[in-house]
């Protein structure tokens, strides 16, 4: 079976601070960047703010430089006409804005012991603040199991592979973590652990955000919702009723049909006939 | 593709079919070889032979090859083996409406035990459980770590008397080996303690005489495992059993665990979890379902990084079941196409990668909305991609608990879903749970 490369959860800080690639033996030879920590990266999926967007090349054959910053770091993306849909995805992205990244490593050596690390992605997403969140905190676990795993590497007087997966370590793992400690020594584990601290501090400071945005969204919702209660008639509600008595009330028509639409998606209320006659359950505990 | 290998394997067909006093033009030998080579998927060797059959010519048997015992396979030889066939397994794939049979079995001889597995071998036929057997002219591969009897159409396989002796243990391996179900690999003969999750009798007709057998699910906290008992242990759902030698053999790349006469199997009474427990889906991660080639009700936790053509609204052949292209079903042409559901897509858990698969049921809860609403959006908006694009948004990037069996193929796992749940608990609250714990 042809086992396809995993996506690596890594923070920038991580990537950037590699400095051993390895080609592998196999046809196609796909490159690895190897961190200090022992991933073993030819593949990622990263998620962080898109800041910078650059085209150098033409407009029909876009050739993009952008780059994406997470809580720790830049990742460096580049595109070429070989896949034109990602670069043309970047343009059209928004800066700032949360992007996710399903992408290839990519190194370039302009002299010893330098090593530039790129990200060529296969694909970009646009994904909402609580996607990014849970990224963070799932890299954060990733990362963890990384630390543990060199920790345990670096407490064995000669590790091996094979050492690491008999206590649990998974073989792509055990390879990238030997193949990091000859490289690199030991790694500062304390550092990261700073790290990994900042990162999860960072997503909780979040919550403050997060009631502020909802208790907005709360106001709204509850005066549509008392908006709907007022023009209801046996759970039967006329659009032209409800935008009658929205406009009397000084609401923002934009706003409340926003409003609907989420409450349409959330299925607390039905569209009955599209643009004429609203629906609710009034048995449904929102409404009562 | 590597254009002088092409050229290579053409010349060669070319100058077989001359040596038959056929001459057929090159490009057009060279079309054929490239149907099978690209459109089939067959091997370089696979698609010489089946052109040279188009044109009526049986390849030459090849040569005989050195006799081995069983206890020396080595990986890439050609060899000749004999010995008794412990087991045999007959499966039936189709791709692209072509059918393949392949026999897969165990063979053993007074050394050891090896697994077999044979593509288009039509000698395996006649074959059936304990009959002496000599293999000629097969190859050694090797599968998950295990050599293994590759047989292929060119091997020959007779029934023979053989001039040692089958021994009563299996052989050099010694007494099965004490595992979870987790290390239940193919071709390892193991002892195990396991609850029956569930059992069914099913009547099979095998040539011609009808037999029961009895097929259900074993679990332990490690993992659950499809069995097939071939006789009667009065195995009913919820019971604990303990094992000592049963086979692992390989269904569909994934392990399968055969009860048989000659084994032990004893209903006993043990601190284990109990069924609830255990009727759960198996947490696994990516790498572990890699390892062991597949997994049976697994519980994977990972995130969609690729949402794959062919998932969204279909329209299948109301005959066939097939999905339609533009209306037609190509068996049976122009048809009124059923509307379904479904998502083909990529999951990776960071530590590896798996396609997955799911049926209308659990596309049609991702999306919440039916079949019925689906259809009506395609409509209204005359674009069939809009349900696409709605489960691109849904699932991309995000984060699932995933239940469901793994399959494999030489290519690739797929699991097909059973159950896929948007990740609960907020990020803030791990992000809270994990600074505790890791004291960050």
């Amino acid at each position: 079976m042809i086992k396809r490369e995993p996506a690596w959860r890594v923070f920038a800080q991580e990537y950037r601070e590699s400095s051993l690639h390895v080609a592998s033996d196999e046809e196609h030879s796909p490159l690895y960047v190897i961190t200090p920590l022992g991933a073993r990266v030819n593949r990622v999926f990263i998620v962080g703010t898109l800041i910078d967007v650059t085209n150098y090349g033409t407009e029909d054959e876009p050739s993009v430089r952008a780059t994406l910053a997470d809580q720790t770091g830049h990742f460096y993306l580049t595109t070429g006409q070989y896949n034109p849909e990602v670069g043309f995805a970047l343009l059209r992205a928004e800066t700032p804005s949360f992007l996710a990244v399903i992408g290839k490593a990519h190194v370039y050596q302009p002299e010893d012991g330098v090593l530039k690390k790129y990200i060529r992605p296969e694909s970009v997403i646009q994904v909402d603040r609580e996607t990014r969140d849970r990224w963070l905190v799932e890299t954060s676990k990733a990362t963890w199991e990384r630390m543990e795993a060199m920790r345990e590497a670096m407490e064995m007087a000669e590790p091996s592979e094979k050492m690491l997966r008999d206590i649990g370590i998974y073989p792509r793992l055990a390879q990238g973590v030997i193949q990091a400690v000859k490289h690199y020594g030991e790694a500062n584990l304390n550092a990261y652990a700073e790290m990994l601290g900042d990162v999860l501090r960072y997503v909780i400071s979040q919550k403050d955000l997060e009631s502020m945005l909802e208790g907005d969204g709360e106001s709204l919702t509850e005066q549509v919702r008392q908006l709907i209660l007022s023009v209801e008639n046996n759970g039967d509600i006329l659009w032209a009723d409800l935008l009658s008595a929205a406009d009397k009330e000084g609401l923002d028509e934009e706003k409340v049909k926003d409003e609907i639409d989420r409450l349409l998606i959330e299925g607390k209320i039905f569209e009955r006939q599209i643009g004429v006659r609203l629906k609710i359950e009034k048995d449904d505990e929102f409404w009562s | 593709m590597d254009e002088e290998k092409v050229a290579l394997h053409v010349e060669r067909i070319r100058r077989a079919l001359e040596k038959n006093g056929k001459h057929v033009d090159e490009s057009e030998i060279r079309k054929a070889y490239l149907n099978y080579l690209i459109t089939f998927g067959l091997g370089e060797r696979r698609s010489e032979a089946k052109v040279l059959e188009d044109y009526g010519i049986t390849p030459e048997p090849t040569p005989t090859s050195h006799e081995v015992k069983l206890n020396g396979l080595v990986p890439d030889e050609r060899i000749k083996v004999r010995g008794r066939v412990i087991s045999i397994n007959r499966a039936v794939s189709s791709r692209d409406g072509v059918e393949n049979t392949r026999y897969y079995g165990i063979l053993k001889d007074d050394t050891g035990t090896a697994p077999f597995n044979a593509w288009e071998n039509e000698g395996l036929e006649e074959i059936q459980k304990g009959d002496d057997i000599e293999i000629d002219g097969a190859y050694v591969g090797e599968w998950n770590g295990e050599a293994q009897i590759r047989i292929t159409k060119y091997s020959t396989i007779r029934k023979v008397e053989l001039d040692f002796e089958i021994p009563d243990s299996v052989g050099s391996r010694g007494p099965a080996e004490e595992v979870k179900l987790v290390s239940a690999l193919p071709g390892r003969r193991i002892a195990f303690t396991a609850r029956v999750l569930s059992v069914e009798e099913r009547k099979i007709n095998a040539r011609g005489e009808e037999k029961t057998i009895y097929s259900g699910i074993l679990a332990d906290e490690s993992a659950k495992v499809p069995f097939t008992a071939w006789k009667d242990f009065n195995l009913i759902p919820g019971d604990l059993i303990k094992v000592s030698g049963a086979y692992v053999r390989a269904w569909r790349n994934t392990p399968q665990i055969n009860l048989d006469d000659g084994m032990d199997v004893e209903k006993i009474d043990a601190d284990f979890p109990d069924m609830d427990e255990l009727d759960r889906g198996t947490p696994m991660r990516i790498w572990q379902v890699e390892e062991r080639g597949g997994a049976n009700d697994a519980l994977i936790r990972a995130t969609i990084i690729q949402v794959k053509p062919g998932s969204g609204l279909i329209f299948r052949c109301p005959i066939c079941r097939w999905v339609l292209q533009d209306g037609v079903c190509k068996k049976h042409g122009k048809v009124d196409g059923v509307p379904d559901l479904r998502i083909k897509a990529v999951m990776d858990d960071g530590s590896g990668a798996l396609n997955l698969v799911a049926g209308k049921e659990v596309t049609a809860a991702i999306l919440e909305k039916s079949v019925e609403q689906c259809v009506k959006e395609a409509k209204d908006s005359m674009d069939r991609s809009v349900v696409f694009r709605q489960i691109e948004e849904l699932v991309l990037a995000k984060d699932f608990l995933i239940r469901g069996n793994v399959v494999s193929d030489e290519m690739s796992s797929t699991m097909i879903v059973t159950e896929m749940t948007p990740i609960e608990q907020s990020p803030v609250e791990i992000a809270e749970e994990l600074i505790e714990e890791w004291g960050v």
